[in-house]
């Protein structure tokens, strides 16, 4: 490999380092300058791998969705809350009545479930996929029990 | 053909049984509604896309939710099933609050 201004072997990524190197040191058995007079990896530093870390991007947007659809999602589980004290079952019989209640409670539950099978199972995705599970959950889950009872 | 495991038949077959009881709410509605308004003289406002809606979301969802969850692990598969089965049963509750919205005073 070769340097591409200098025509000679490239030695490292460090430029600076390179002025004070002669190419092929190496290869005649020789001491590079730099690095003779110090105490090899005496001490692992603390920054040790900060460089080779994967950089993170800080997506805000990501992030703004993500809270924004938290408090949305939040409200529709309240909705629900509310909408279930306006909601009966006119059926007689237990089963029914069970059935009903299992209904309205898994319904108050729905937001938060929805939420988090959204935030759990999209870690990877692009933030485009994310917010639309995000916003079909907010269409679907609309609790319009009460918002019937509000609009009229 | 590839063994399929107990635990994941378990799953399709509890949440099965759970999906399919606002399924048959949502037969027994299609079936007894209509009828109802007619022999109350409102027979032409029957809101037949919320009796579609309460007879497709129980299939459609249960059906998503098989599709969305092949090939992953039982917990993502299994809270994959639980959204769709919750989600069901609020748009169940939806259709129902706008079908009382929506009825005409009956004759």
């Amino acid at each position: 490999m070769r340097h591409p201004e200098t025509g000679r072997p490239a030695l490292g990524p460090d430029d600076d380092d390179e002025a004070l190197r002669w190419a092929g040191d190496e290869l005649r058995g020789g001491v590079d300058p730099l690095t003779k007079n110090r105490v090899f990896n005496a001490v692992p530093s603390s920054d040790d791998g900060v460089d080779a870390a994967p950089a993170i991007p800080t997506n805000m947007a990501r992030t703004a969705a993500t809270v924004l659809f938290a408090v949305l999602y939040l409200g529709i589980v309240v909705g629900w809350i509310l909408s279930v004290q306006i909601t009966g079952s006119t059926a007689a019989d237990v089963f029914s009545q069970v059935a009903w209640q299992f209904g309205e409670f898994v319904a108050i539950i729905a937001g938060a479930l929805w939420y988090l099978a959204v935030l759990t199972l999209t870690p990877d995705s692009r933030t485009a996929v994310r917010v639309g599970w995000f916003a079909l959950g907010v269409g679907v889950l609309l609790p319009w029990p009460i918002l019937l009872v509000v609009a009229s | 053909m590839s063994k399929i495991p107990v635990s994941k038949v378990v799953v399709w077959v509890v949440f099965g049984l759970l999906y399919a009881y606002p399924l048959f709410e949502g037969i027994s509605n299609l079936i007894a509604l209509p009828p109802y308004y007619a022999a109350n003289g409102v027979g032409a406002a029957v809101p037949w896309w919320l009796l579609i809606i309460g007879v497709a979301a129980p299939v459609l969802l249960y059906v998503a939710a098989l599709w969305l969850g092949r090939g992953r692990e039982l917990f993502p598969r299994t809270l994959i099933l639980a959204v769709g089965l919750a989600a069901t049963n609020a748009l169940v509750l939806s259709a129902v609050s706008w079908a009382s919205a929506v009825q005409p005073a009956l004759r």
